[in-house]
């Protein structure tokens, strides 16, 4: 993703980034363009699946904008296949009043999503949460350059400049979120992390009482810390309070920064 | 159903018994013949006996007679009409002093000694003499009763009969209630709610009776099910489609809206904020149907838990005290107990919050919405009542149970200057029903209501 490498967190607004837009709704797309564009985003539109998925493939994207309901190709399947390759930025425009759809589109592996009929500005302020994420994963806005670039707990590695994850020395492949997940959860490895903190600072907004997407989040990276070294487990849900990344007793030597 | 089972029961049973009881009655009676027509034909058998009886007294004498009366094997005696015995005769005396004082008013008559009963009558030898012939039977001094007689006669037969009546009748009512019983629980079941109800097709029973009328009956109500079902789910289908047709043009509203935003001069802005305010009004009118409608039409709960009700209640309150507080009003939040209610903690908390905001919207304001959670045992079971009370005004007690209803609305007036769409309730009492519990509005005494929700529960682990 060079393009997106380039850019600094607070650059977005200047800077032209592209965004590909997945939905069949032709006047919708077209007036979602002029309304981004203004905003200082590049909107490609495809309006099917298929097309969608070919050029998320091959062409680089800041970030993808996929409507679930598409004709032929519908958005999960999009995201799935997509997800098999890339770690692309995905934000998914979810049914309002399918309930269904936004846990079985986080489970695949969306970034977040947001249901339609939304508030353009809601629009924006997400996508501007998602793309800062990424920036900051990449180059470290001044507060964590504090904090050194690279983590190391329990065997596993994160680079944040190079935005690389090695798992007793296998690279696990991350999408932003999940790094985003992991990077704060190792800057205080064996503590509790708040679910609010952990939502401010990777979704980059308020949790509602019932939203699933930092458990979904954090169980796609439990299951990828698993099948890479077997880790899924050090990654421990504390019943209404947050996250941890535990240190078993065995491991207290290298715990810690 | 009971009452029908025992009315036809009883009535038949009744009947049946009563029918036999006159019948055998009536039998009875004819068979025991009034005491003239008795009087006729012994008379006629009598006068044939007595006539021969004579015959061979003047022809042989004495020991002719004797010879005839031991061929007919009965007593009889043979005198002149004084009563004057002219062959040997036992009790002689006796006869002759009884037939002296009785009246001879009939052909034949009766006289009754110390111990035989005679029948006698009067004939007329071939060579015009006269005789009276007597026939002898020993004295019974107790005549058996009528009834006696009856209930010698249905002592066997009436009690089987009646038993035998008793089951064929049960038989019968059994036949006729069943399927009756049946339709009932259907027909209960259909108002409840649950239009998938159909009536099971024809069992063993039925197919005596193949084609029956109450089987008609049941094929009539399945259709009418059906027909009812398909027309509900057609309605609900509409309002769903309709609802996610609107969802784009509504996604191109407003992003259009928020480009005239940007562009437009100041001016404009105002009404562009009520345009806006519009939209999102209707989007969340959209979300809540859908929602309903996604509730409707499920069967089972997704996403299931165990969750602390009285929790659940601790987080839902910042977040309705803030809505309560543009009313100047408080929530009072107390417990008795903690249940464990397992379900999707998301649905009960938007049905509680729901029926929460109503009491908010609803009560006065500088008053109190008070929140009460409880637990009882109800037939075994651990059940939560957690009761919501406003001080509002109250609705009349037949509106109390419509408030459930989509869109329904008490008052008009009332219902546009506090908002709202009429659809929260719905949803609320939709998700609870789904997790087997209740609600229901009651008025409280001071005025303003109750809404009690109840949901089955464990006992919290302490």
């Amino acid at each position: 993703m060079p393009n997106r490498r380039t850019l600094g967190g607070d650059t977005v607004k200047t800077s032209m980034e592209t965004i590909l837009l997945i939905d069949d709704d032709v006047d919708l797309c077209a007036m979602l363009s002029d309304y981004l564009g203004r905003h200082g985003f590049q909107i490609a539109s495809v309006h099917n699946g298929e097309a969608g998925l070919k050029l998320a493939l091959t062409e680089s994207y800041a970030m993808v904008l996929l409507d679930v309901m598409l004709p032929g190709l519908d958005g999960f399947e999009v995201l799935r296949r997509l997800r098999s390759t890339s770690s692309m930025n995905v934000l998914l425009l979810t049914a309002r009043g399918d309930d269904v759809d936004r846990i079985v589109g986080l489970e695949i592996g969306a970034d977040d999503y947001l249901p339609k009929p939304f508030n353009p500005r809601e629009l924006l302020a997400r996508i501007r949460a998602i793309l800062r994420r990424g920036a900051r994963a990449e180059s470290p806005s001044p507060p964590s350059k504090q904090v050194s670039d690279s983590v190391s707990a329990l065997g596993l590695e994160l680079d944040a400049s190079a935005r690389t994850v090695s798992c007793d020395g296998k690279p696990v492949s991350l999408t932003d979120v999940e790094f985003a997940l992991l990077q704060t959860l190792m800057r205080s490895v064996g503590e509790v992390v708040e679910r609010e903190r952990l939502a401010e600072a990777v979704l980059g907004r308020k949790l509602h009482p019932f939203d699933r997407s930092l458990d979904m989040h954090i169980s796609r990276l439990r299951r990828k810390l698993e099948e890479t070294c077997g880790l899924g487990e050090r990654v421990k849900t504390i019943r209404g309070v947050g996250y941890q990344l535990a240190i078993p007793a065995t491991h207290r030597h290298r715990g810690g920064q | 159903m009971r009452g029908l089972f025992a009315k036809i029961f009883f009535f038949f049973w009744v009947a049946l018994s009563l029918t036999f009881i006159i019948s055998t009655t009536l039998i009875l009676q004819h068979r025991f013949t009034r005491p003239d027509q008795i009087f006729n034909a012994l008379g006629v058998t009598l006068k044939s006996e007595g006539l021969a009886a004579a015959q061979a007294y003047e022809q042989g004498g004495c020991s002719a007679f004797q010879q005839y009366a031991a061929s007919l094997r009965q007593s009889v005696y043979l005198s002149t009409p004084v009563g004057n015995f002219p062959c040997e005769t036992e009790n002689s005396k006796e006869y002759r002093n009884a037939l002296s004082q009785v009246e001879r008013n009939s052909s034949v008559f009766s006289v009754q000694t110390s111990t035989q009963y005679l029948w006698a009558t009067a004939v007329v030898s071939s060579s015009g003499r006269n005789y009276l012939f007597m026939l002898a039977t020993p004295y019974r001094p107790t005549k058996q009763r009528w009834t006696h007689d009856l209930w010698h006669f249905a002592f066997p037969q009436l009690p089987v009969a009646i038993v035998v009546f008793g089951l064929t009748t049960f038989i019968l009512v059994l036949l006729l209630t069943r399927p009756i019983a049946r339709l009932r629980a259907a027909a209960r079941d259909l108002a409840r709610g649950q239009l998938n109800t159909r009536i099971p097709s024809p069992r063993r029973e039925a197919r005596i009776f193949g084609g029956d009328e109450i089987q008609g009956l049941e094929h009539d109500f399945n259709h009418m099910a059906e027909q009812l079902e398909s027309l509900v789910a057609a309605q609900k289908l509409l309002l769903r489609d309709v609802s996610h047709e609107l969802r784009s043009p509504l996604a191109r509203l407003s992003v259009a809206l928020e480009l005239a935003r940007e562009d437009a001069p100041m001016g404009m802005s105002e009404n562009l904020e009520r345009i806006e305010r519009e939209a999102g009004r209707l989007n969340t009118l959209i979300g809540q149907l859908l929602r309903l409608s996604s509730l409707e039409s499920a069967n089972a709960i997704v996403d299931s838990e165990e969750f602390s009700l009285m929790h659940l209640l601790e987080e839902l309150l910042p977040d309705i005290e803030f809505e309560a507080l543009q009313r100047s009003c408080s929530i009072k939040l107390d417990s008795a107990c903690d249940c464990i209610v397992h379900g999707n903690s998301e649905l009960v908390y938007r049905a509680i919050e729901n029926i929460a905001r109503n009491a908010i919207r609803y009560t006065k304001e500088v008053s109190s919405v008070d929140i009460h959670l409880s637990c009882e045992m109800r037939e075994g079971r651990r059940i939560s009542i957690l009761r919501i009370s406003d001080h509002g005004p109250g609705l009349p007690e037949n509106e109390l149970q419509n408030i459930f209803r989509p869109f329904y609305r008490v008052d008009t007036a009332r219902q546009r200057d506090t908002g709202g769409f009429g659809i929260g309730l719905a949803i609320a009492e939709r998700a609870i029903r789904l997790h087997h519990g209740q609600v229901y509005a009651i008025n409280r005494v001071g005025g303003g209501i109750t809404m009690v929700v109840t949901l089955p529960c464990n006992e919290a682990a302490s």
